[in-house]
């Protein structure tokens, strides 16, 4: 329903009268930065006076230092004074007339083909034509702009998108456009005549700039690109995944399906099930940072394992280390036995003792 | 003559400018925005749609906005 002339009158009394508002909040920063002057100068004024004792007493030494004094001090003047110069320059906006507001209105529902008023939210609106960026449909949008909010200029809060029709990426429902993310453009390029245009009241041209943004596509700085609005294709097996399904590995740099990925059992950290190796002592598949190398063996082990000495060659080692042991042992056992048993032939072998009587002849 | 410009491409700044008789808004836009095309511009001249060849006036109001601008994430 289009507004009437009595509509437009007071919607563009109200714009105007917050623009005043704006336009009078500029002065309170004037008289900060004003303060910081005039310290300055109070400064300063404190030094003459010193520099003055000083030339009446003959304490050149200490007029020296006051010089210094007074060079410190000169030194952060231009920037105060510019500070200053930079404040009342904001406060020199001319504020529209009230004719010219309602023209810019009247204009804006002319290029638009109507104007919007949200009474309950105080939302003034235009609406875009559907909108087609490189073949994708993404709808109409109502470029809406909160009339109280021109009092304060706060960027998040002045203006917004509203998808109508709306026609999200795969990835993230938040996301209608390119360029906008949960309501709010990022109108890149068009930001600072955005912002002076509301300044200045050219209602018009504000909604002129932001449907410039929104009708063109910026491939290096979208939300999401164009090429993966519909979703994203699985690095390893085509397939399209979109939103939790898509799963980034932090190893190769690229985006897998929930089946080829999975997360390396040490650091958690996503990767792909091909960038992931098995640790030969615990089985687990871990990633390439979690992975090093056994110092004995070379192998391959995760650094767990490493720290916990479970690499399968130290094993291997210790069994046949004990192997080794155990035949060292037999060997001197056996050996052991062979000497003991010779002495028990020699026993068994002595001559034996004859058990008749021993004649003894008298010589 | 003296005309209001309004300059919708970068800063956005409006400034009242001196123009020779007989300046067309083709002739204008060439002067202001060099090298682009006025294809890619929405002009405006009190707040009308205007034909190229169409001779400014003293007092005029012309707006020129960009109708390709590339926004970001």
């Amino acid at each position: 329903m289009s507004l009437s002339q009595r509509q437009l009158v007071r919607i563009a009394n109200d714009i105007r009268n917050r623009l005043l508002t704006l336009k009078r909040s500029k002065h309170r920063p004037v008289q900060g930065k004003l303060g910081n002057v005039i310290e300055q100068m109070e400064r300063l004024g404190a030094l003459r006076r010193k520099l003055n004792l000083c030339e009446a007493r003959a304490w050149y030494a200490v007029g020296e230092k006051v010089i210094r004094q007074v060079e410190g001090a000169l030194r952060d003047v231009p920037y105060h004074i510019e500070q200053v110069r930079e404040t009342v320059q904001a406060c020199n906006i001319r504020i529209p007339s009230l004719a010219e507001v309602y023209r810019e209105l009247g204009q804006a529902a002319e290029e638009f083909d109507g104007l919007v008023y949200h009474k309950d939210s105080d939302l003034l609106a235009v609406l875009t034509e559907p909108i087609e960026l490189q073949g994708i449909h993404l709808g109409e949008f109502e470029i809406q702009l909160h009339v109280p909010s021109l009092a304060e200029m706060r960027y998040n809060a002045i203006y917004r998108i509203f998808a109508l029709d709306p026609h999200p990426a795969a990835s993230n429902d938040a996301v209608t456009h390119p360029h906008v993310n949960d309501g709010l453009l990022c109108p890149g390029d068009a930001g600072a005549a955005i912002t002076a245009a509301l300044a200045a009241g050219r209602i018009c041209d504000f909604f002129l700039l932001v449907r410039s943004v929104m009708t063109h596509y910026n491939p290096h700085s979208p939300f999401v690109s164009l090429d993966n609005w519909h979703g994203i294709a699985c690095y390893e097996c085509g397939d399209i995944a979109s939103g939790d399904d898509v799963f980034w590995c932090a190893v190769c740099e690229h985006d897998f399906c929930g089946d080829c990925s999975s997360y390396c059992r040490r650091c958690d950290e996503s990767t792909c099930t091909s960038c992931l190796d098995s640790c030969p002592a615990c089985d687990e598949p871990v990633c390439p940072s979690c992975l090093t190398r056994c110092p004995d063996c070379e192998e391959p082990i995760c650094k767990t394992c490493l720290e916990e000495q479970q690499c399968p060659c130290i094993e291997e080692n210790k069994e046949n280390q004990d192997e080794e042991a155990e035949s060292t042992a037999a060997e001197e056992k056996r050996d052991g036995g062979e000497e003991h048993d010779g002495a028990v032939d020699v026993i068994c072998e002595a001559p034996s003792v004859s058990t008749s009587p021993v004649s003894t002849d008298a010589a | 003559m003296r005309i209001l410009f309004i300059n919708n491409d970068g800063g956005g700044f409006a400034d009242y400018l001196d123009v020779a008789e007989g300046t067309t808004v083709e002739e204008f836009f060439g002067q202001q925005i060099r090298g682009r095309d006025p294809a890619d511009y929405l002009i405006r001249v009190n707040r009308q749609p205007v034909a190229r060849d169409r001779v400014l006036q003293d007092g005029d109001r012309i707006t020129m906005t960009p109708t390709k601008i590339e926004g970001a994430a």
